[in-house]
């Protein structure tokens, strides 16, 4: 009989206790997902963050003393001082929280901010850096424990009771406590195609853009001005051409190649593997010689400035000489307030890196230049965690794309020797830009963080690559996708894993909290003996009146 | 936290439990089994309202946010079910009317206590993240023992033969408001958007007001004849 009952009271129990099942949620921790900042090994340098594990108190940056926490900005407060002062402190772990709205930052922040991160992506740091976009719960624990910092200055009477009793700690920390792996498996997808001019073997023009992006966090780098503008202008080239080369009265005298480089902010190492793999291993490559000029496109979402990049000064009578006269021309007549300028900067072999897409062409003496709004090639916008479609301009992409195209034109056809006024337009009615495919290529492009150690893992980056081929074998001839692999032994580039993160934060209390806690409920205890021993006092006054009442 | 908040908040939740006990004599009467069994009705009763409730009210997925308030009140008028159990336990023992109520209330807050807030402050209390919660559980069941014997005395009048005429208004709006209680308190939270220790503030205020009118009504009733 009595295990009966038992088992009856079991299931009794059980049953009541799933009744009460939700209760369990505790509802002070949080987890979310982080970014580790870039890690990468580039011709015997190491650039990024060396650490991953994560297990400190948060605090903000304004405290005096970081060392072994975890030490929370916002993008507003980021700055290169902050981060090298807890890199000296030998703080645990910087966390950046990126807010979701980059629109809503003001200009000034996002300006400093792209500064920074450019400066310290330069230099190597053994804690771990994350970066996280915001959300309710961080943005509370920004708030307290940026308070905290500032209860620093109250009378140390207020300070101790404070951290006895208000002070709230949130601890970070990471499940995964695996080493970080390396990989040199990275590969980087060129695609290349071609529009057949009309003569048999006409001369050549290059025209291309790399489609990887760079940022602080992998993850996070949605590279929209860099390099989505110059690939959504050369997708809407393609098509435009190839409408021009289908017609047999309009085909000009020219081959026309377009290439989309991967591995682009790595030193353009798609683009040199792909010239390799033209120059020296192809049996015959329109690459091979009668190259009229290699057009780079870099950057040209914004602003009225055009600079044309060159390693050497065009010689008179150049293809390169003859397409900037024809730029100019296209500029000055239909956009007279945009700014063309022709930048000359020697490669420098000592140096490491490489500035431009088109010095991988100078090397191998294919005349080439980019073309990019920017003038400095070490520009902090060529690489950076706040470029997304929001900064981008699209009347100034689709006017820079007008411009490219319109040169283009003139310079195929010699529509200036053949005297035709001066602002004509070619791509117009039938030919014009479409505004419309313009931002879905750019939404489409910015939908994935197109980091180059990302491209070749993620589902959703190969599906993106898949479609630019797509898009290229829709409009093109000759369409190859060339995958370079690396050197197992001498790798140029060494990536490495967990860039992509789960960490907890959890609210905590000070261990004098307890104790506090401890005698206050003991007061209360005491407090709550007393009325029920004296529960008949009030007993008999509450009889008393009852009585009187009735009498 | 750590094993000392888990401290707390137990010495919290069941001291006033065994302060009660001690002090209002039911240790004298070895009242201790007569206390286990309430609670074990309380167990029956829930685990019949369970099956009710998953019966005849399956979970209303309505869009999120929107308060469903006639599923709330049917599902409050199921508490109903206490009031027949708390009388069944009353009903069995034999005793004085003070006695008879405070072991079934004692039993059943008792049992409420253990079943639905013991599992919750051990996972919880004693985790690494700090929460109000628990503390707030806590101070919720040192109520919510008031609540029950200030329900047990309602009922326990409502069911007397000799309850005199003018005591019936009273007595049945008392026990509706102990019924309907939780109801109150959870339409109360949606329409003023109250915060945690408001809402804690809100019901110990309610079940204070709610208790003395009951001990009111229940001292003139006993001492009035």
């Amino acid at each position: 009989m009595l295990p009966r009952e038992l088992s009856v009271a079991a299931v009794l129990l059980l049953c009541v206790q799933s009744l009460h099942g939700s209760a369990f949620h505790p509802v002070s921790s949080h987890e979310f997902t982080a970014y580790r900042m870039q890690q990468y090994n580039l011709v015997q340098q190491k650039y990024g963050c060396r650490g991953a594990i994560l297990g400190a108190e948060a605090r903000s940056a304004d405290e005096p003393v970081l060392t072994r926490r975890c030490v929370i900005m916002k993008v507003m407060d980021f700055t290169t001082e902050k981060y090298l002062e807890a890199q000296r402190q030998n703080a645990a772990a910087i966390l950046i929280l990126l807010p979701t709205n980059i629109s809503a930052v003001p200009y000034d922040s996002i300006q400093s901010f792209m500064v920074s991160e450019s400066e310290v992506l330069l230099k190597e740091i053994l804690i771990p850096v994350y970066v996280a976009p915001e959300d309710e719960k961080l943005l509370i624990m920004y708030e307290e424990v940026k308070q905290a910092a500032a209860t620093r200055t109250l009378s140390i009477f207020v300070r101790v009771l404070r951290s006895m009793v208000t002070a709230t700690a949130f601890q970070m920390s990471l499940s995964n406590t695996a080493a970080i792996k390396s990989s040199t498996d990275t590969t980087f997808t060129t695609l290349e195609g071609v529009l057949p001019g009309a003569e048999e073997d006409a001369p050549t023009i290059v025209i291309t853009a790399h489609y990887d992006s760079y940022g602080l966090a992998p993850w996070l780098s949605y590279g929209a001005d860099s390099n989505g503008s110059g690939v959504t202008i050369l997708l809407e080239l393609v098509r435009l051409f190839q409408k021009l080369f289908s017609s047999p009265g309009t085909k000009p005298p020219f081959n026309l190649m377009f290439s989309l480089t991967g591995g682009g902010k790595y030193n353009f190492l798609g683009t040199k593997r792909w010239i390799e793999d033209h120059l020296d291993h192809a049996e015959s490559s329109l690459l091979h010689d009668n190259v009229a000029f290699v057009l780079c496109l870099d950057t040209l979402a914004n602003s009225d400035e055009l600079h044309m990049h060159v390693s050497r000064p065009p010689k008179p009578d150049s293809p390169i000489q003859s397409f900037l006269e024809q730029l100019e021309e296209v500029v000055s007549s239909r956009f007279p307030w945009v700014k063309v300028g022709l930048v000359h900067k020697k490669i420098n072999l000592v140096e490491s890196s490489v500035a431009w897409e088109h010095e991988r062409y100078s090397l191998r003496r294919i005349p080439s230049f980019t073309l990019s709004r920017l003038e400095d090639p070490k520009s902090e916008l060529r690489g950076s965690m706040l470029d997304t479609m929001s900064q981008v301009d699209f009347r100034k992409m689709k006017r820079n794309g007008v411009i490219v195209a319109e040169t283009l034109a003139r310079y195929m056809y010699n529509l200036s020797d053949k005297g035709s006024p001066k602002d004509m337009q070619v791509f117009k009615g039938q030919l014009d830009f479409h505004d419309s495919r313009m931002s879905s290529l750019m939404s489409s492009l910015t939908s994935v963080p197109r980091a180059t150690q990302l491209l070749d893992k993620e589902p959703a980056h190969i599906l993106l690559v898949n479609s630019l081929e797509h898009e290229f074998k829709r409009y093109l001839q000759q369409v190859h996708r060339h995958t370079f692999r690396q050197d197992k032994k001498d790798p140029d580039i060494t990536f490495f894993d967990q860039m992509s993160q789960q960490i907890v934060m959890y609210r905590v209390k000070p261990a004098a909290f307890d104790l506090f806690l401890g005698g206050c409920i003991a007061a209360y205890l005491a407090i709550v003996y007393y009325t029920i021993q004296n529960f008949d006092y009030l007993y008999v006054k509450l009889k008393a009146a009852a009585k009187y009442k009735h009498e | 936290m750590t094993l000392f908040h888990f401290g707390n908040c137990f010495a919290l939740a069941y001291f006033p439990y065994f302060i009660t006990y001690k002090c209002s004599g039911l240790s004298e009467y070895n009242a201790f089994w007569r206390c286990v069994q309430a609670g074990a009705t309380y167990l029956f009763v829930q685990l019949c309202k369970m099956l009710f409730l998953a019966t005849f009210f399956p979970t209303w997925e309505g869009g999120a946010g929107v308060y469903d308030f006639v599923g709330e009140f049917m599902k409050s008028t199921v508490d109903m079910a206490d009031l027949l159990g708390l009388h069944l336990v009353m009903s069995r023992n034999a005793g004085k009317g003070e006695y008879k109520i405070m072991v079934a209330a004692m039993g059943w807050a008792t049992a409420e206590l253990v079943m639905s807030r013991c599992l919750p402050l051990w996972v919880g209390a004693r985790g690494i993240e700090f929460d109000w919660k628990y503390i707030q559980m806590s101070f919720d069941s040192n109520i919510s023992l008031v609540h029950y014997i200030a329900m047990a005395a309602v009922v326990w009048m409502f069911t007397r033969y000799d309850l005199p005429k003018s005591f019936r208004l009273p007595v049945t709006v008392l026990l509706a408001l102990c019924v309907y209680k939780a109801f109150l308190m959870e339409l109360f939270v949606n329409i003023f958007l109250l915060g945690s220790w408001t809402v804690l503030l809100v019901k110990a205020v309610l079940t204070g007001a709610i208790s003395l009118c009951s001990l009111f009504l229940f001292v003139t009733l006993v001492h009035s004849n």
